[in-house]
């Protein structure tokens, strides 16, 4: 029976496959070299989908905005329903305490990683 | 070392450096992993063709998520680590499609240098491991690959500490009992 000093011995001396001669090209075709990857756009079809709508929603309500000026005195009073909240110091308060622990949260990013891990840490 | 007497690039300064636009850092990763995560894949798959593949894949995606890669980590364990999930992906599809477990394929053809270049207890070791069952032979390739570095394999795999020492354990000893019998 082998001992396993002489199977570690043996096992560390085997070689490495020897890879086709073009792997390293390719791969390098693949990534670096690739024209795509310099044309990747930068933000994802789903990102591009919701500015979209953002915009198009956005365009709506101006247009009724400007179209109608009893539109426009409509969201003048809303506008200012939910603006005057604001004047009170009490509501301030809680509004800056609010920004305040977000920014304390947003200095350590790691601690907000919420994404459910399977066993084991990550390299 | 490198050949000319200078000291190698960390591999973290290479990400960094990828990362900022320039390319040949990351051509020097490639360089130097190309060989050791085709040998993982050949032999978590075993076969030339879907290695060669799944090489190939593992060195794209890295370089697509090369901005998830962590300062502090080691680059070979991070693309080990996709090189093997990976492969697990293709062999999954190819129990899928074929319908039952994956065939024992021997080692793909060998060029007659590379014959030359393995001695008989180096191919009786090459056929003990590709005789053994996938988990341990990814273990095992692992070990050859990393060295004694538990956690590192652990990593890769994603497996509790424990559970690699005790695959390692069964692995050694199957080959031992394989050897002893050839």
């Amino acid at each position: 029976m082998i001992d396993d000093d002489a199977l570690d011995r043996a096992l560390f001396a085997l070689p490495l496959a020897t890879p086709p001669n073009d792997l390293r090209a390719a791969i390098l075709r693949a990534t670096i070299y690739a024209p795509a990857a310099a044309l990747a756009p930068v933000m994802s079809a789903f990102e591009i989908v919701l500015m979209g709508v953002a915009a198009a929603i956005g365009i709506w309500l101006l247009v009724s905005i400007l179209g109608d000026h009893r539109s426009a005195e409509a969201f003048a009073s809303r506008a200012y329903a939910f603006m005057r909240p604001f004047g009170n110091m009490q509501a301030l308060g809680w509004l800056a305490a609010g920004i305040a622990v977000a920014g304390i949260a947003a200095m350590f990013p790691e601690n907000l990683d919420l994404r459910i891990r399977r066993g084991g840490p990550q390299a | 070392m490198s050949a000319e007497g200078e000291p190698e690039i960390d591999d973290g300064v290479l990400v960094a450096a990828a990362l900022a636009g320039r390319g040949d850092a990351f051509g020097t990763l490639v360089e130097r992993y190309d060989r050791a995560v085709y040998h993982l894949c050949l032999r978590t798959v075993r076969d030339a063709e879907e290695a060669r593949d799944c090489t190939q894949e593992a060195f794209f995606k890295a370089y697509r998520s090369l901005r998830t890669f962590k300062s502090g980590a080691r680059f070979s364990t991070w693309i080990f680590a996709i090189a093997y999930h990976v492969c697990c992906d293709r062999l999954g599809r190819r129990k899928r499609y074929s319908g039952a477990e994956m065939p024992d394929r021997a080692d793909p053809a060998p060029g007659p240098a590379h014959v030359a270049e393995r001695n008989d207890e180096a191919r009786a070791l090459y056929e003990a491991i590709d005789a053994l069952p996938e988990k341990y032979r990814t273990i095992i390739t692992l070990y050859h690959l990393q060295g004694k570095q538990y956690e590192e394999i652990a990593h890769v795999l994603d497996l509790p500490m424990g559970t690699v020492k005790t695959h390692l354990f069964r692995a050694k000893e199957q080959l031992r009992k394989a050897l002893v019998t050839s």
